[in-house]
């Protein structure tokens, strides 16, 4: 007789760096330059996020994904919807994973600066509904409540007149589920686009 | 009957329906059951720890029987024991050598019947377990009393 083999999984911290390291060292070397973003432009993006999840889960890092869609208002004021989902795993032992999958769609509002053309960093704040769910041993359940958001980062745009961006972001999650309150913090990496004309 | 002595009676039937926050944490003992085979378990399950409404344990398991008499098979497991209202579920290892090999994991799902009872079925969920030496084979029946 022969034990069964378990092959080990790529850790899914290291997949989240690789993609992470890839789109910045696509991205990188583009020069940041006479692009951006301002009043009454819409804007569109989806991106990547290394996920970090409450220590109360003891599940480590995950992987998030989002897309968000939003309005410039004015200069400054932008509202911007946001869904967004992340998960992670640990296998003790085979068939006793412990896996955390947080799904949240949030309305953030943001602050936009412009120190110079192409270059938009800001601050948002959002809050919306969070949906937990938690797998264990084979059994699970899920609580749906609050979800909010402390974010921050930038807009880099593509090259003159360009109506796309790498947007980098660090933020905390927070949601309330099975009446506690849980906080991940990530960092994200992604494509924006800028909808309508270049801000004069 | 009286006032008093009916409140009492009252009070005594609600504090027996009601849930006090039951857990697993401690020793439990009963018996495995696989085809004819039987022999008795030990359940330990530690280091309780919350996991949503969900609660987690460590877990470790020793099953002796009449097909091991100067034996015992010894599992374990990490955070591998899960509660949630009556249902429990724990997965442990059975070490085979040091390396890894010939190591076998078994699942047991149960119920939890009031607070001091648990019944249920195990599996192998492993290819095998050339460690086993108590003749559990790939699946079987559990009960465990506190």
């Amino acid at each position: 007789m022969r034990g069964r083999a378990v092959a080990p999984r790529p850790p899914p911290r290291r997949r989240a760096r690789v993609f992470v390291a890839g789109c910045l060292a696509a991205l990188g070397p583009v020069t940041p330059a006479l692009a951006g973003v301002g009043e009454r432009n819409g804007e569109i993006g989806a991106d990547y996020a290394l996920q970090r999840f409450d220590s109360d889960f003891e599940v480590g890092a995950g992987d998030r994904l989002s897309l968000r869609a939003g309005r410039h208002e004015t200069r400054r004021l932008q509202w911007e919807g946001q869904v967004t989902r992340g998960s992670a795993e640990e296998e003790a032992l085979p068939g006793a994973t412990r896996k955390v999958t947080l799904t949240l769609a949030l309305a953030n509002g943001v602050l936009n600066f412009h120190p110079r053309r192409g270059v938009v960093p800001y601050v948002l704040a959002g809050i919306g509904l969070a949906k937990t769910k938690l797998e264990a041993v084979g059994l699970s359940s899920s609580d749906t409540w609050a979800g909010y958001q402390l974010a921050g980062g930038c807009r880099f745009f593509f090259g003159e007149r360009s109506a796309a961006a790498l947007r980098i972001e660090v933020s905390i999650l927070g949601n309330d589920a099975f009446e506690h309150s849980y906080f991940h913090p990530s960092i994200a990496a992604g494509l924006t686009f800028r909808l309508g004309r270049e801000p004069g | 009957m009286k006032k008093t002595q009916f409140l009492a009676a009252l009070l005594a039937t609600v504090a027996a329906c009601t849930d006090p926050d039951i857990e697993l944490q401690g020793r439990w003992s009963g018996q495995w059951t696989s085809g004819p085979t039987t022999g008795n378990l030990e359940v330990t399950f530690s280091g309780k720890r919350p996991f949503g409404d969900m609660t987690l344990y460590d877990v470790t398991l020793v099953a002796t029987g009449s097909s091991c008499p100067s034996g015992e098979d010894r599992g374990a497991g990490d955070r591998t024991a899960a509660f949630r209202i009556d249902d429990v579920r724990f997965v442990v290892r059975i070490a085979g050598d040091q390396t890894g090999a010939g190591d076998g994991i078994f699942l047991f799902d149960g119920a939890l019947l009031g607070s001091r009872e648990i019944n249920g079925s195990y599996e192998l969920t492993s290819e095998s377990c050339p460690a086993c030496i108590c003749g559990m084979g790939s699946s079987g029946s559990w009960r465990l009393l506190r």
